[in-house]
């Protein structure tokens, strides 16, 4: 026992000496805390006290059971809830306090990973939705809505680790019937020659007469108004009706639209029914509206491309226009062409019809932020699908070509209007104009006509739509039997696995069973089953739990496959597997590059990037769009995918992974960099762009998406910031929010500076043991808004404003200091490996399925030192991973 | 048995009632104001707490069920069965639906707030159980009949024994030679498969038997917050009523019941209150939900048995969250009524700090005759509720 003790004292000394930066911890609480544990918690907690049963005197200080991690979790609980030491007792002095709770905090995290670790082993993966649907895109050629499955996420890992994703009856069945559905659209897509048709709508057919009609109504009612109230007038004037006519006046201070509405008090005036209105109240109603709606009409009407199309805006009169595709069109991939271009910045603004303001040229501010419309589904009570860049002028206008997907049984209506429209962003426009103008509009857009064709074959669901035909006529033609279709479907659905003879003779018997049953049998509910059964459902590898086996060719080609595409391996993946000539390191090396080139490695991208980083919460709360105008929802989906195509990018051209914490370039589109002023970027497609000098952009940190999570949609959180920064970019996470630590009060109500709120976290230890590592990097970051655009000063309400002023300077915890942003960053990116091995760790997570612990050290610096070799590459780090001995293994 | 989760706990300032004010007599606090005619039959019960939960923003995940998250070595995520389920193994008996599972229709309801599951309910392996997220859904499934003649019924129950044989064969094929772990994941697949099967043997017994006549509309598809959750309410009155299931849970929405008050602040900012806008929203969330559930009360109480009683004292109710509010998971809001588990009503009670939540749901376990030895980390019964 003695010599076990040695042993193992050593072999911690040994860990201590050759601990790598960063490498997961140890669970073991540090020596120096003894004393303190000795002098304010044995004397009640020790061999002889055990108040409340509980001993702390024999706590060991290295957790290796979950037992004693109970007991030590039980300690950080009643010190973080301010229960212990008793406030009767002495107290350990604040630093000491927050130290030791900060190791502890540290310590638990250690001892969860370390006990609750998966030890290695991948536990065999069900296909979650994303990789559900793909591969029923690949399989049968047609994409389908799989929101009614779960999310698979929620847990805090990956939405690919296996021990996480569940199964149930109600989920049995909803495979069962999307599987039904994706087949009967394939049959039915299988049959059907395709003929691509063209719809045109010129939109000023309808829009422009709609509005036409609109402006003689108003016209008619001003002018019955005008008659009616010359009548009451008139009967006003009768001197029988002069003390009536005072009183009222007196009354009403006045007010002439409150006069008339009295005017049954009056002999001999007429009653507004004579003039067609229901009553009074109607008549004053509509007259009060001609000042708000009319001069907009008048000067609509009036502008220069009014004959052939239709302007887009705001206000009162909003306008957008739309498109349907027929209903006896099949679903599929369709094309939306637009023909439209952007208003020239000087005009005469005319409404002399409504004769109120005088014809006058106006130069109109020409606002960039506003070339920008949304495409969204049905009459703009949901969110727009799609942004888009309008780079062309009236004089010339572009053909904007947008996808759209109709679902059996989906939407098939689509408006265009001005961005932001869901949110109301023109309104704000048309306010200002009007307080400028007095008319409103300025409208920056005009759509000449609006077109769509399809359906077009997606050529990610060319293959197997021509397959799948190909079958059926087989079929049809009586080539083949069912049980050879169903042999044929099944084969095919498990990715190279031989289903086996018992399953298909009962799955035939199915069929069979529903003809005898005098049902009229459906291949596709046969069909579905096997989208229902496990060994398409889940990634099987047999194995054993003592000792790791290399994985199968056809094993492997599927991991790769659902790592890099998340989507089942293609012909040529699967025909090399079948060669076994996936053993060939050079080959696997080939296979990852050319999948990694694949459009399907997008999904790759966007799955793990996004969970990652955290994305997700860029939806846990909306933008306030009157604070920052320009951050609506297509421009969020912009910075979301900013984050996206920039590590791709990196991913595509070898770039390196340090060029997330700092670059002097960025992959962004028209919107972003109308966001960013960022000069000589039209369109929507991302492209990398040089930074001009002085740019606070390039890298994470400068990006919108990243910014804006760190915040409300209002107001910035230098805590969710900095929290951040330290769990993604500097590997240092601090532990999970501690449950039951007691709220400030103190400061309640009264208006503070973010950074004088904030500093209030330094004043309990229970507190201050994360917020001193968290706060500073949050302050470091305040010259970004809740939006991510750069400002100077504070916005927080009710702060005077001698105190606004933004003071990002600070020091990071027992380490160097920054005046501003730019050295904060920096000092950052001056540390990449530590970002490197958070990324690493990330990746093996992702990629292998379970959590990363101990027993992978050896796997996270071979990942490491491969790619430091290439200036951290981010296609090293994956090729690491695919060629390494546990990717390869089961 | 009724179970109804909200999450993201309270605003402990208007909600707890003053803890020195114990018993008959005790002051409503303002967010539980809008129950005042109720205030004999229910029961407030503070210092309850399950005492392994560490999870700041799980409120619903181990509600009903106590369980360590880390309790199994290996496993970043264990849960264990939730009293709903243990009280369905014997009340589920008898009637068409063992429990049902109800959740709110609110995008984000597996995010912060509930946490990790599909409704409130986790079966015997600590898996969790899918819920009805659809009022819509939820009401064919209790009221409506199929159409089909009973032979062609039949027939289909038959095709339905030999896909689930099909799927059951592959599976078997496919346990062939996987190592222990996988062979517990699979058994998740072999669990839903079971279970489908022994919903099928009872759909085949309850086949002949008509489903009973709604006692309410087929309600209007789309509707989020505060008219969902009373229609969800109604509806469970309505499965009780005609006896389609005796336990039921509901997790239900925040972020749209927010939207639908025209709260412009995110559930989870509201969560965090502060004084100002954030706790102003987070009490007139409370009142709504209190109001909410005093129409409930009201519908147990007009809802009139046979015998002259009504459903009301036949029906026992918990109604709170894990989270009390903020961050913090000790002291969990906890309100109980209805007669059918012979609690004490009409009470404010404050039980010994850090008693186990568990002990309540013990405790209305044994109330309806279920008699578990324990549940989760209960210690035993809470006499302190028994009548």
């Amino acid at each position: 026992m003695r010599l076990l003790r040695f042993v193992f004292f050593i072999a911690a000394v040994l860990s201590i000496a050759t601990a790598k930066v960063g490498a997961v911890d140890r669970a073991v609480m540090p020596e120096k805390h003894r004393a303190l544990f000795k002098e304010h918690c044995v004397s009640c907690h020790g061999a002889e006290k055990q108040k409340g049963k509980f001993r702390v005197d024999d706590l060991p200080f290295t957790i290796t059971t979950i037992e004693v991690a109970e007991k030590w979790q039980k300690v950080l609980n009643a010190i973080n809830a301010g229960e212990m030491p008793p406030e009767d007792e002495k107290q350990p002095a604040k630093d000491a306090k927050a130290d030791l709770l900060e190791d502890l905090s540290q310590v638990m995290v250690a001892a969860r990973r370390t006990l609750n670790d998966s030890q290695g082993v991948i536990t065999m993966r069900r296909l979650n939705r994303r990789e559900y649907a793909n591969t029923i895109r690949d399989l049968l050629g047609v994409e389908i809505d799989v929101r009614s499955l779960p999310a698979d996420s929620g847990a805090g890992n990956f939405d690919t680790a296996g021990a996480s994703l569940f199964m149930s009856s109600d989920q049995f069945q909803l495979y069962r019937s999307l599987g039904a559905k994706a087949l009967s659209e394939a049959f039915h897509l299988a049959r059907t020659p395709v003929t691509v048709k063209t719809l045109r709508v010129e939109p000023e057919t309808s829009v422009n007469k709609g509005v036409e009609r609109e402006m003689e109504r108003q016209v008619s009612i001003r002018k019955r108004f005008g008659l009616w109230t010359k009548a009451v007038n008139a009967a006003a004037a009768l001197p029988e009706n002069a003390r009536v006519v005072a009183e009222i006046r007196q009354r009403t201070n006045d007010n002439l639209h409150k006069f008339y509405l009295e005017w049954e008090k009056l002999k001999d005036a007429p009653s507004p029914a004579a003039f067609g209105f229901p009553d009074a109240t109607d008549a004053v109603h509509h007259e009060g509206q001609w000042e708000r709606f009319v001069p907009e009409i008048a000067d609509y009407l009036a502008l220069p491309l009014v004959r052939s199309g239709v302007y887009l805006g705001g206000g009162p009169n909003k306008r957008s226009v739309a498109i349907s595709v027929p209903g006896d069109w099949p679903p599929g991939d369709y094309r939306l062409r637009i023909r439209l271009g952007c208003t020239e910045p000087e005009r005469v603004l005319l409404s002399s019809r409504t004769n109120e303001v005088p014809d006058t040229k106006v130069s109109i501010p020409f606002h960039a932020e506003r070339c920008f419309i949304d495409v969204a589904p049905s009459g703009g009570a949901e969110p727009p699908l799609s942004t888009h860049h309008v780079t062309a002028k009236v004089t010339a206008p572009q053909e904007l070509v947008v996808p759209l997907h109709v679902e059996t049984g989906g939407n098939r209506y689509f408006r265009v209007s001005e961005r932001g429209s869901y949110e109301g962003r023109p309104n704000n426009y048309f306010e200002e104009a009007r307080s400028r103008n007095r008319v409103g509009s300025d409208p920056v857009l005009w759509v000449d006509w609006l077109e769509v064709e399809g359906p077009m074959v997606a050529a990610s669901c060319m293959a197997a739509r021509e397959e799948m035909k190909g079958w059926l006529e087989r079929l049809d033609k009586k080539e083949w039997t069912t049980l050879q279709f169903i042999q044929a479907f099944a084969a095919k659905a498990l990715r190279g696995r031989p289903p086996a003879p018992t399953f298909l003779e009962r799955l035939a018997t199915i069929h069979d069973e529903q003809s005898r049953n005098g049902m009229k049998p459906r291949l596709e509910d046969t069909l579905a089953v096997v989208l229902a059964s496990p060994s398409f459902l889940y990634l099987a590898e047999p194995g054993t739990d003592r000792k790791p086996r290399l994985l199968t060719d056809t094993e492997l080609a599927s991991r790769l496959s659902y790592f890099l595409w998340s989507a089942p391996p293609d012909g040529e993946l699967l025909s090399l597997a079948k060669q076994g000539a996936l053993v060939d390191p050079k080959a696997l090396d080939v296979q990852t590059d050319r999948l990694l080139a694949d459009e399907r490695a997008s999904d790759f991208v966007a799955a793990f990037v996004g969970q990652w980083l955290g994305l997700s919460r860029l939806d846990f709360f909306q933008f306030n769009i009157k604070m920052h105008r320009d951050f609506d929802l297509g421009m969020k989906e912009a910075a979301r995918q900013e984050v996206y195509q920039t590590f791709a990018h990196l991913l595509h051209h070898s770039g390196s992974l340090s060029r997330l914490l700092k670059s002097d370039t960025v992959v962004i589109n028209g919107i972003l960099a109308n966001y960013y002023d960022i000069p000589g970027v039209a369109g929507d497609a991302f492209r990398e762009v040089k930074l001009p000098p002085g740019s606070p952009r390039g890298g994470l940190l400068g990006m919108a998406g990243i910014l804006a999570m760190g915040g409300n949609g209002e107001h910035t959180s230098p805590v969710e910031r900095g929290a951040w920064v330290l769990r993604k970019l500097m590997h240092s996470p601090p532990p999970p929010a501690p449950p039951n630590v007691p709220m400030l009060t103190r400061l309640e109500g009264k208006p503070l500076t973010t950074r004088e709120l904030i500093a209030a976290h330094q004043e309990e230890p229970q507190c201050a043991q994360c917020h001193r590592k968290i706060d500073p990097i949050g302050f470091g970051l305040e010259n970004f808004s809740a939006a991510g655009k750069w400002r100077t000063e504070d916005d927080r309400p009710g702060v005077p404003e001698n105190r606004r002023a933004i003071d990002p300077s600070g020091a990071f915890y027992k380490g160097a200091s920054f005046r501003d942003y730019p050295e904060l960053r920096d000092q950052i990116a001056a540390k990449p490996e530590r970002f490197a091995r958070g990324f690493a760790e990330a990746l093996t997570e992702y990629g292998l399925g379970r959590s990363v612990g101990f027993q992978d050290e050896d796997l996270i610096e071979a990942m490491m030192s491969r790619a430091q070799a290439k200036d951290f590459a981010i296609r090293e780090f994956v090729h690491a991973l695919v060629s390494s001995k546990e990717f390869r293994s089961k | 048995m009724v179970f109804l989760g909200f999450g993201f706990g309270v605003t402990q300032e208007s909600w707890l009632p003053d803890a020195k004010q114990t018993g008959a007599a005790y002051t409503l606090p303002p967010g539980l104001a809008p129950l005042a005619r109720h205030q004999a039959d229910f029961t407030i019960v503070q210092g309850l707490t399950n005492k392994h939960s560490a999870e700041a923003h799980w409120g619903s995940t181990f509600w009903l069920t106590g369980a360590n998250r880390y309790a199994e070595p290996g496993q970043s995520m264990h849960n264990s069965i939730s009293a709903d389920q243990v009280a369905a193994r014997e009340l589920g008996k008898d009637t068409r639906f063992t429990s049902l599972q109800l959740n709110g229709g609110d995008p984000s309801l597996d995010g912060p707030g509930h946490g990790p599951g599909l409704s409130l309910a986790w079966d015997a392996g600590g898996k969790p159980v899918a819920g009805l997220n659809d009022p819509v859904v939820a009401f064919h499934r209790l009221f409506s009949d199929e159409t089909l003649p009973l032979a062609q019924r039949q027939a289909m129950l038959a095709k339905e024994g030999s896909v689930l044989d099909a799927v059951m064969e592959d599976a078997s094929q496919l346990q062939r030679g996987l190592s222990k772990r996988d062979t517990d994941k699979l058994d998740e697949y072999f669990q839903s498969i079971r279970e489908i099967e022994v919903r099928l043997s009872k759909e085949e017994k309850w086949l002949s038997v008509a489903k009973p006549k709604a006692p309410l509309t087929e309600p209007k598809p789309g509707l989020q917050g505060v008219a969902e959750v009373k229609l969800m309410y109604d509806l469970m009155v309505a499965a009780l009523q005609t006896d389609s299931t005796r336990v039921i849970t509901y997790r239900q929405p925040i972020s749209t019941l927010l939207t639908s008050l025209g709260i412009k602040v995110a559930a989870h900012d509201m969560s965090h209150y502060s004084p100002g806008e954030r706790m102003e929203a987070s009490q007139k969330r409370d009142v709504t939900q209190s109001e909410l559930l005093a129409h409930l009360i009201d519908k147990l109480k007009a809802t009139q048995e046979p015998d002259g009683t009504t459903l009301f004292d036949h029906t026992s109710l918990a109604y709170g969250s894990n989270l009390r509010s903020v961050h913090n998971l000790d002291n969990c809001p906890t309100l109980l009524t209805g007669r059918g588990a012979g609690i004490k009503l009409g009470q404010h009670l404050v039980v010994s700090k850090d008693t186990p939540l568990c002990n309540a749901w013990l405790t209305m376990l044994h109330g309806i005759g279920v008699n578990a030895e324990r549940h989760g980390d209960s210690t035993g019964v809470l006499k302190e509720i028994v009548a």
